[in-house]
């Protein structure tokens, strides 16, 4: 072990930037990779150094495992960073690094291979006293796989084993359904992470997705930094999360930290990950997956706890050991992110390009934002539609929530449209206010979290700016000379 | 007196060009919209004919619509090009029945050993093509037309 | 700059006698004006409709700039001729803004005799182009004439200020480097298809807009050729084939709109500059004039309280207070311009007169544009007066008047006889633009007055051949006389024979003034400075 002087991150947007200025803060070099159309991008400005990749497409660049190992021996980095998405998962890469002789900033690849395969990972979990949502796997013999699915009862979850975000998942909501909405997955699942293999659970009924942050020495040492609820989502993608979980009740929350901790150091887990669960109305909760890698939503935990987790993972690949242990860590308030995309929320979530003409990111008290994006840059559908993420911060959630809603409205993103007015509606809600909502949430509130109508007030101010802000197709006429502009429609 | 089309969410409004209001750029995007009634802080900014305004806590997306390109009050524009100048059909490259973009070329003539495309003049479907290949014509003769358009 | 004060009682008992005489006064001419420019007969409108065409206001709505005002000038004309059949004499003139220009428009209304020129027409033409010529405003022409009415054709065709004299200024303006620019939205025949052909643009109306110098019935006639109007000159004909018009529209608004364009276009008016400030609503309400003009014309008011309902502020610095005080003279401001005001006070004597010649030299070498509020019987006259010189002071007055150079403007606020029309610029002196009000009277001298002599006269005469006359006798010469005196210093025969650019409501005498000062700065003011005299 020894301590890292320079750091490739094989990442880009927001995540890249908020390495970089932890990388600062330590006093590590740092070295941003960047396909062509991300080269005026905030991180590849902020990075100590730039490396240009390419690939097929644009995402295909920041895959290129090979190339990203030999831009970071170019450039005389030590370490490299995955971030999250991309080759954050990738056990082969993770493994090259390691040949190459470079530190990978993360989990050893035996740990992101366990957890990478959903099979394997809750045939663990399973081992290690983790509960599991009743559920069966489709290896080759899909009649099989079908008759116990059936068994299980409906409504039924269809996953990809070998990826999640949504992609390859399909909710089976009778029998009739199940055979199309599997293949369906199956190749969805193959398209996006060239492995086809599916299984199948049951679905609880609107459950909470609550998730702990876990931090561990690679030597079976483990501790958590409390859990996240993130069951704003929107077909399975999140939007809002928060920390701590708000109505949780003690004993589960214990149990879950410790269940979480327990999966931790089973897998002797080096480096900050993130396991999720399943909270059901009942109270009961079940193992999903274990992220082994930083996730989006870290920042909420940053904050009530005072932890920059990329610093922990820095000093856990520089030292192999904990600095801290589970009594240091101390809660103290409450955080929720809004993630803002560049996505048409009125109409279908549809994703939406464009140049981003004018992005004034909030700057209230208690405000943090992880931003990727700078103004004047052009959104492309080329990468991920997430613009930037608002975090807010308050001694308790009233506070948090208050100062969330302030952001919301302080934000200005002007020329793609985004889903900052659907964030505002959604954070003003009287169910998230209460903190009493699931995964259901969404779906459910969908009439009240449409837009209201606009008023007639609105809409002729609105029109006399459109008339104001330029000059269209037929230059309207110039403004009549005194004293006949004085006069208005006088006549005789 | 000119009026300016505007589009909200789908919805069209035909407005007077003069307004009741003035508006004050402070050149990042922020503006002061008054008028009569009072004033307003608002974000706005214009790409082409495309606005976006942010206001109270709401952001809008208005599109200009060009009313030249809105369906004429019955008296449609020309549905036939007609040859400016007498010559000869060189080529044609569109059918009756064709469905035609704004600006897709229908048919080549040539004339005083000048070529000129003939291209569709809007969108559309093509109706007759009057001239086969080879075809001498004079000037003002029909050369090709396009399906009336419809409301 | 002194605020007026006012010693009208507004709630006095001759206040209210007064406005409420004016309340009739004003009604019979919004009624009168109102029917002239609305009132036709049905099968008129339902003919323009047939062929398509717009009112002739509507074009004008679709003329001008939306919120702008439009002085229109003479809208009375014709009103006590041809039976009253062809009111405005079937066109409609005025100053407005157009695409953000200060323009004259002329435009015929076809929905009178199918726009058909009358003497009248012509006359009307002729002054509005000559307010083009002197002031130097872009014309816009809404041209829709059915052409000369040709049983009158000795009054419109052949004298120096009958037809020709239209194009002839046309020709004129054009030299002289002002822009016009026609939209012929019906057939312009004859001498109407000169309009477009003289003007700098000229766009023309598909189906409805035609120029030919012989229609097709005359065609016919002379050579026997059968074409329909749109072949002899339709739309198609002068845009493509023949170059006479410019633009072809497929409707009237789209022509009326490409018009509006072509003015965009123009260059930018280079206007004379004169001392000007912010403008001032004035203090005293323009309402309460209708309380100040008397009901009776031989009964006085003191001018000063007009003059306090038109200016800035009620603001008004007098000039020579003292002396010759029939005739007020002072510096104000009309919508921020300063101007010299002189309005009468009485009659005029030998310090009146000269006080006037001497304020006018001083506003003429200052560039300070005239303002003449007339409210005169005459010079005073009698022995004394002509031992004094009040002829030759009359003269000082009329010599400095006729020949100063910055542009004049007057209102005939009340009576308007005499000489005294004269001295205070009426119509023969050229004023850019001369108003008048509903009450106001013009003749050689009063009515009653005249009545009164040439029946003396009449009687004298009589009894040179031994004859006695009984007083219904007397009676009997005198009233027609005194009725056709009356008609004939009416403000509606006046302004029916276009002696006058149009009868104004009083209120709005502040606005009228405004626009006929600001369009009268499109043409420069040229000085010969000599000396001020003292006289």
């Amino acid at each position: 072990m020894a301590k890292i002087t320079k750091t490739l991150i094989a990442n880009r947007g927001e995540i890249a930037l908020r390495i970089v200025r932890t990388l600062d803060a330590l006093n590590i070099a740092s070295v941003a990779v960047y396909h062509p159309l991300d080269a005026e991008a905030p991180y590849v400005e902020a990075a100590g150094e730039a490396v240009e990749i390419e690939g097929d497409t644009p995402v295909g660049a920041y895959l290129q495992g090979e190339r990203i190992i030999e831009a970071a021996k170019q450039t005389g980095a030590d370490a490299i960073h995955p971030g999250y998405g991309f080759l954050s998962e990738n056990a082969a890469f993770a493994e090259a690094v390691e040949a190459a002789g470079l530190v990978f900033i993360g989990p050893r690849a035996e740990t992101i291979r366990l957890m990478g395969d959903k099979i394997t990972a809750r045939t663990f979990a399973a081992e290690n006293d983790v509960p599991l949502a009743p559920s069966v796997t489709l290896g080759g013999d899909l009649a099989a796989f079908l008759k116990a699915a059936k068994e299980i009862g409906f409504p039924l979850l269809i996953k990809a084993s070998a990826g999640g975000g949504g992609k390859g998942m399909q909710i089976v909501e009778k029998a009739d359904e199940l055979e199309t909405k599997v293949s369906l997955a199956a190749s969805e699942a193959e398209r996006a992470f060239g492995d086809g293999t599916l299984y199948a659970e049951k679905l609880v009924g609107n459950p909470r997705h609550i998730e702990v942050q876990v931090l561990g020495d690679g030597q079976g040492n483990a501790i958590h930094l409390g859990e996240r609820e993130c069951s704003i989502q929107r077909r399975f993608q999140k939007i809002i999360e928060e920390a701590p979980v708000p109505s949780l009740p003690p004993k589960t929350r214990i149990a879950i930290h410790e269940t979480a901790v327990g999966l931790a150091k089973a897998t002797k887990y080096r480096g900050a990950g993130t396991v999720e669960f399943i909270l059901g109305s009942d109270g009961a909760f079940y193992f999903l997956e274990m992220n082994t890698r930083l996730q989006v939503e870290h920042p909420v935990t940053e904050m009530i706890t005072g932890i920059d987790l990329v610093a922990e993972q820095i000093s856990i690949a520089e030292t192999g050991k904990l600095d801290r242990v589970q009594e240091d860590i101390i809660f103290e308030g409450h955080a929720i992110e809004a993630r803002l995309y560049a996505e048409d929320a009125d109409n279908g979530f549809l994703p939406a390009t464009g140049p981003l003409l004018v992005f004034k990111p909030p700057k209230g008290l208690g405000v943090r934002v992880d931003g990727g994006v700078k103004e004047g840059a052009e959104v492309s559908s080329a990468f991920d539609p997430m613009l930037a993420k608002l975090i807010a911060y308050g001694t308790d959630r009233e506070t948090a929530v208050e100062r969330l809603r302030a952001a919301l409205e302080e934000t200005v993103c002007l020329g793609v449209t985004t889903n900052i007015d659907f964030l505002a509606r959604l954070a003003t809600h009287p169910a998230f206010l209460a903190g009493e909502y699931d995964t259901g949430f969404i779906a459910k509130y969908d009439s009240d979290l449409k837009p209201e109508a606009m008023n007639k007030v609105d809409l002729e101010i609105l029109l006399a700016i459109a008339c104001l802000s330029g000059k269209g197709p037929f230059a309207p006429p110039p403004p009549a000379p005194e004293p006949y502009a004085s006069m208005g429609e006088w006549r005789n | 007196m000119m009026n300016r089309i505007f589009e909200i969410d789908g919805e069209r409004y035909d407005v007077s060009s003069i307004v009741d209001g003035e508006i004050s750029k402070r050149g990042d995007g922020a503006c002061w919209f008054y008028n009569n009634e009072g004033s307003h802080f608002v974000w706005m900014v214009r790409d082409g004919d495309r606005i976006f305004v942010r206001m109270n806590g709401r952001t809008y997306q208005i599109d200009e619509i060009d009313p030249r390109s809105m369906a004429t009050d019955g008296a449609a524009a020309e549905d036939t090009a007609k040859a400016p100048m007498p010559g000869t059909v060189i080529s044609i490259e569109a059918a009756p029945g064709q469905e035609v973009r704004n600006g897709e070329i229908l048919l080549t003539i040539e004339s005083m050993k000048l070529q000129t495309q003939i291209t569709a003049w809007r969108d559309g479907v093509v109706d007759e093509i009057h001239l086969a290949e080879g075809d001498e014509f004079d000037r003002g003769a029909s050369l090709v037309s396009l399906k009336g358009e419809e409301e | 700059m002194e605020r007026i004060r006012s010693h009208i009682d507004t709630k006095g008992k001759t206040f209210k006698a007064y406005a409420d005489h004016n309340a009739q006064v004003l009604a019979e001419f919004h009624q009168k004006q109102k029917a002239s420019r609305f009132d036709r007969p049905e099968r008129d409108l339902d003919r323009l409709a047939k062929q398509n065409k717009l009112f002739v206001r509507e074009r004008l709505n679709l003329l001008l700039d939306p919120g702008t005002p439009f002085l229109e000038l003479s809208s009375l004309a014709a009103n006590q001729a041809y039976d009253g059949e062809v009111p405005g004499a079937a066109m409609v003139n005025g100053i407005g803004i157009v695409s953000g220009r200060e323009v004259l428009v002329m435009a015929s209304d076809s929905s009178v005799k199918g726009g058909a020129l009358y003497p009248l027409s012509v006359t009307k033409s002729v002054r509005a182009l000559d307010i083009a010529i002197e002031n130097r405003l872009p014309v816009v022409h809404l041209t829709d004439s059915a052409g000369a009415f040709l049983p009158l054709q000795a009054e419109i065709f052949p004298d120096k200020y009958d037809g020709g004299r239209v194009f002839r200024n046309q020709a004129i303006l054009s030299k002289m480097g002002v822009p016009q620019v026609a939209v012929v939205l019906g057939h312009g025949t004859a001498g109407g298809a000169y309009i477009p052909a003289l003007s700098d643009y000229a766009v023309i109306v598909r189906g409805t807009g035609g120029i030919f110098l012989g229609g097709p019935p005359l065609v016919k006639a002379a050579t026997g050729e059968d074409v329909t109007a749109d072949e002899l000159g339709g739309c198609d004909v002068h845009t493509q084939i023949s170059g006479t018009a410019d633009y072809p529209a497929e409707n009237e608004a789209e022509g009326i709109a490409k018009a509006r364009e072509l003015v965009a276009l123009l260059p930018k008016a280079e206007k004379t500059v004169i001392d000007w400030e912010e403008p001032e609503d004035p203090f005293y309400d323009a309402e309460e004039l209708y309380g100040i003009i008397p009901d009776d014309i031989k009964k006085q008011f003191d001018m000063r309280e007009v003059i306090a309902r038109i200016v800035d502020g009620s603001r008004f610095h007098e000039y020579q207070p003292a002396y010759g005080t029939t005739l007020v003279c002072g510096y104000a401001r009309i919508w921020g311009y300063k101007v010299g005001i002189l309005g009468n006070n009485g009659v005029l004597f030998n310090d009146s007169a000269k006080k006037a010649a001497h304020f006018m030299q001083l506003c003429d070498r200052d560039k300070v544009p005239l303002v003449f509020l007339q409210n005169i019987t005459g010079f005073m006259i009698g022995k004394d007066y002509e031992r004094e010189g009040i002829t030759k002071d009359g003269a000082k007055m009329i010599m400095v008047q006729a020949g100063v150079d910055v542009p004049k403007f007057t209102v005939l606020v009340n009576g308007s006889f005499g000489a005294g029309n004269y001295g205070m610029a009426g119509r023969a002196w050229d004023p850019r633009f001369l108003f008048t009000w509903p009450n106001s009277q013009i003749s050689v001298m009063g009515a009653e007055q005249a009545a009164k002599t040439l029946t003396m006269l009449k009687v004298a005469q009589l009894a040179k051949q031994g004859k006695q006359l009984s007083q219904e006798e007397i009676a009997a010469i005198q009233t027609p006389i005194f009725e056709e005196y009356s008609r004939q210093s009416s403000a509606y025969f006046a302004t029916s024979e276009l002696w006058d650019d149009g009868i104004i409501d009083p209120v709005d005498t502040r606005n009228a003034l405004g626009i006929s000062i600001s369009a009268s700065l499109n043409a420069p003011i040229e000085r010969q400075p000599g000396g001020i005299m003292r006289f």
